[in-house]
């Protein structure tokens, strides 16, 4: 069965223009991320985060629902898309037919949408069966000191 | 607070009027408080203006422990970026309001407390927040006392700290004060 590494790698090996997939949640948190970036995905997603909420918003002001964007670098073309647990964005290369990197991301975005929705429930069970691994109050004190200790 | 993968995330918001400290704290807490081996990128990352005002946010994430990352951004303090700073408080978990305690800021923090009092009314998640007022600037001339300031902005039931963002006094223990109760709320959340 898929997972959603999966699926995201599934984009980049069928469409060789595109240079990387990256899926985050609504705030910017990175879940996965397919191909090479200069940057740390935690850095990328939340200015991927910010790029999206910031045309939502002018949306917002237009009375208009924002479906995607899609921007054009120098050499890069880049896809962002909606989802409803978070975002997923490709970037491709100049020559990428965007007409393309959209069905892609449709198609994605389809099954992506059911299998978060399997995570969550299945990672909210496993919150409340296994307690998570949640530091208790000596775990917490210990968090702490190190912030007492550090440069002081 | 959000859960993926094996981690859970907190959201620390820094908010504030422009030139209240907001970035100055981030960036002293940075350099002087969050331990190397916890810095999960290597710089702060901001988007700024022209002129190096902060435009949309500064922003840097830290994992305090093998599942757990705290999330730090400031909101940009401008008044004509009203809307792009609206949506950082999404799902924010903490929120230190920075205040500007020269008194010719009286008028331009009353502002920013009907702002976040709006923000507040229209989100039942972020009331149940953890907030914490910064008093900033306490080591200038002609400053309220947090006290009084807190009385006159009528936030005073939120737990303050008198602070200099640029001498970085009590922003450390603001901070360890911040993350103990985020922590706390994990523990019992985590408790059968």
């Amino acid at each position: 069965m898929a997972n959603i590494k999966d699926i995201i790698d599934g984009i980049m090996k069928r469409v060789p223009e595109v240079v990387g997939v990256i899926l985050i949640d609504i705030d910017g948190i990175p879940i996965e991320v397919a191909g090479r970036f200069d940057m740390k995905p935690e850095d990328l997603g939340a200015l991927l985060s910010a790029c999206y909420n910031s045309y939502a918003q002018v949306g917002t002001e237009l009375m208009q629902k924002l479906e995607s964007i899609i921007v054009e670098y120098g050499d890069l073309k880049l896809c962002q898309n909606r989802m409803p647990r978070g975002l997923l964005t490709i970037i491709a290369g100049k020559n990428a037919h965007i007409g393309m990197i959209r069905l892609e991301a449709k198609r994605a975005i389809d099954v992506l949408t059911k299998m978060m929705q399997d995570t969550m429930e299945m990672r909210t069970e496993m919150v409340k069966e296994m307690k998570f691994r949640m530091p208790d109050s000596r775990g917490i004190a210990d968090i702490l000191s190190r912030f007492e200790k550090e440069g002081s | 607070m959000r859960y993926y993968g094996n981690k859970v995330y907190f959201k620390i918001l820094f908010f504030g009027t422009a030139l209240a400290g907001k970035t100055t704290s981030l960036r002293w807490l940075y350099s002087n408080v969050i331990p190397r081996d916890m810095k999960m990128t290597s710089e702060i990352k901001s988007i700024e203006t022209s002129f190096g005002q902060t435009l949309l946010f500064d922003f840097t994430p830290i994992q305090i422990s093998p599942h757990i990352v705290v999330r730090l951004f400031t909101a940009t303090g401008q008044d004509y970026y009203l809307s792009t700073r609206r949506m950082l408080f999404e799902d924010a978990d903490g929120i230190f309001f920075v205040v500007d305690c020269q008194k010719k800021e009286l008028e331009h923090n009353r502002e920013f407390v009907v702002e976040f009092n709006r923000y507040l009314d229209g989100s039942e998640k972020l009331r149940r927040s953890e907030i914490i007022i910064l008093y900033n600037k306490i080591d200038l001339e002609d400053t309220y006392p947090a006290r009084e300031l807190g009385r006159l902005l009528n936030l005073e039931m939120y737990p303050g700290y008198e602070v200099s963002a640029l001498k970085g006094i009590n922003l450390r223990e603001s901070f360890i004060v911040m993350v103990r109760r985020l922590l706390e709320r994990l523990e019992q959340e985590a408790r059968p």
